[in-house]
């Protein structure tokens, strides 16, 4: 599969812009689960703002489950 | 080979400088496995350039995606702007497929105020179109239409699955952000997460959520023909 994982900010039209994933309410350790449990195979890839420390972080939650 | 790789969107910021080829050698310091080459505001890259983008991912063992320009609406109401938006999409693949990108994604486009099935079909036949193309050149990337974060945006994942159903190369590309906001603060546990994935497997099977092996052992030895699984 290809992926995006970001944080988000939203109103009732939808997106409004990126946010780094601990400065959202995305939760991405749970994601993480699911991404294991599903065996998900591919590539997710981060667009938030601070682009590879959450790329680093949902890898580092990933690895450890 | 890992099963699930995490990478950048574009060129990581703490890259120096900041170049594609910096990018993917700082990527693979920096631990990850894959960086999103962005041609979102124009495709920087040229086919001089490709076969080293692709050398220096090999070399550095970095999977390749790309995210095709921002300026594409499938369903414009300007036949011109369709032309356009489907150059788009096909000069990304091209170069995409040079770099030994895995799959190229985009958002499709806009519903314009119109009855979203009669949108569902003009995609369809642009994205048919687009398809054909590459088929013709012997570009077998994968085209991923984006699930969208807003309700005026093509995309959503019925839309996008039901896209992947019916036309071959084309698979989804899965933002959980939008899916987030899409829904004004859905989508964000666990049992929905998992929904997600459990639609994708309904619809287009366990491959919908593996990437094709092939394509990767491709990447990494550089051998040729790949082959759907």
């Amino acid at each position: 599969m290809h992926m995006h994982i970001t944080g988000i900010a939203y109103g009732p039209k939808g997106e409004k812009n990126h946010l780094n994933l601990k400065e959202s309410d995305l939760k991405y350790e749970e994601l993480a689960k699911a991404l294991k449990d599903f065996k998900v195979k591919g590539v997710a890839i981060s667009e938030s703002p601070n682009i590879e420390s959450d790329a680093l972080l949902m890898q580092r939650v990933y690895n450890k489950l | 080979m890992k099963e699930l790789v995490f990478g950048t969107a574009g060129v990581p910021l703490s890259a120096e400088p900041r170049t594609t080829i910096d990018g993917i050698k700082h990527a693979r310091n920096l631990g990850l496995g894959a960086m999103e080459l962005e041609f979102v505001r124009s495709i920087n890259i040229t086919k001089e350039k490709a076969p080293e983008v692709r050398k220096t991912a090999d070399d550095n063992n970095i999977i390749l995606t790309c995210h095709a320009p921002y300026f594409i609406n499938l369903n414009s109401l300007e036949k011109e702007k369709i032309k356009a938006s489907i150059q788009r999409i096909l000069n990304s693949a091209r170069i995409a497929n040079l770099c030994g990108c895995y799959s190229v994604c985009f958002h499709a486009g806009f519903y314009m105020k119109q009855e979203p099935k009669s949108v569902y079909a003009t995609i369809k036949d642009n994205l048919k179109e687009i398809v054909s193309a590459l088929k013709k050149e012997n570009n077998n990337i994968w085209i991923r239409p984006e699930t969208t974060g807003k309700e005026t945006q093509f995309g959503n994942m019925d839309e996008i699955l039901q896209l992947s159903q019916e036309l071959d190369n084309v698979m989804p590309c899965v933002d959980f952000a939008h899916f987030h906001a899409r829904t004004n603060g859905k989508y964000n546990t666990y049992k929905e997460f998992a929904s997600i994935f459990e639609v994708i497997e309904k619809k287009l099977g366990k491959r919908g959520l593996e990437i094709c092996t092939c394509t990767l052992l491709e990447l990494h030895t550089g051998q040729k023909g790949r082959k759907t699984i």
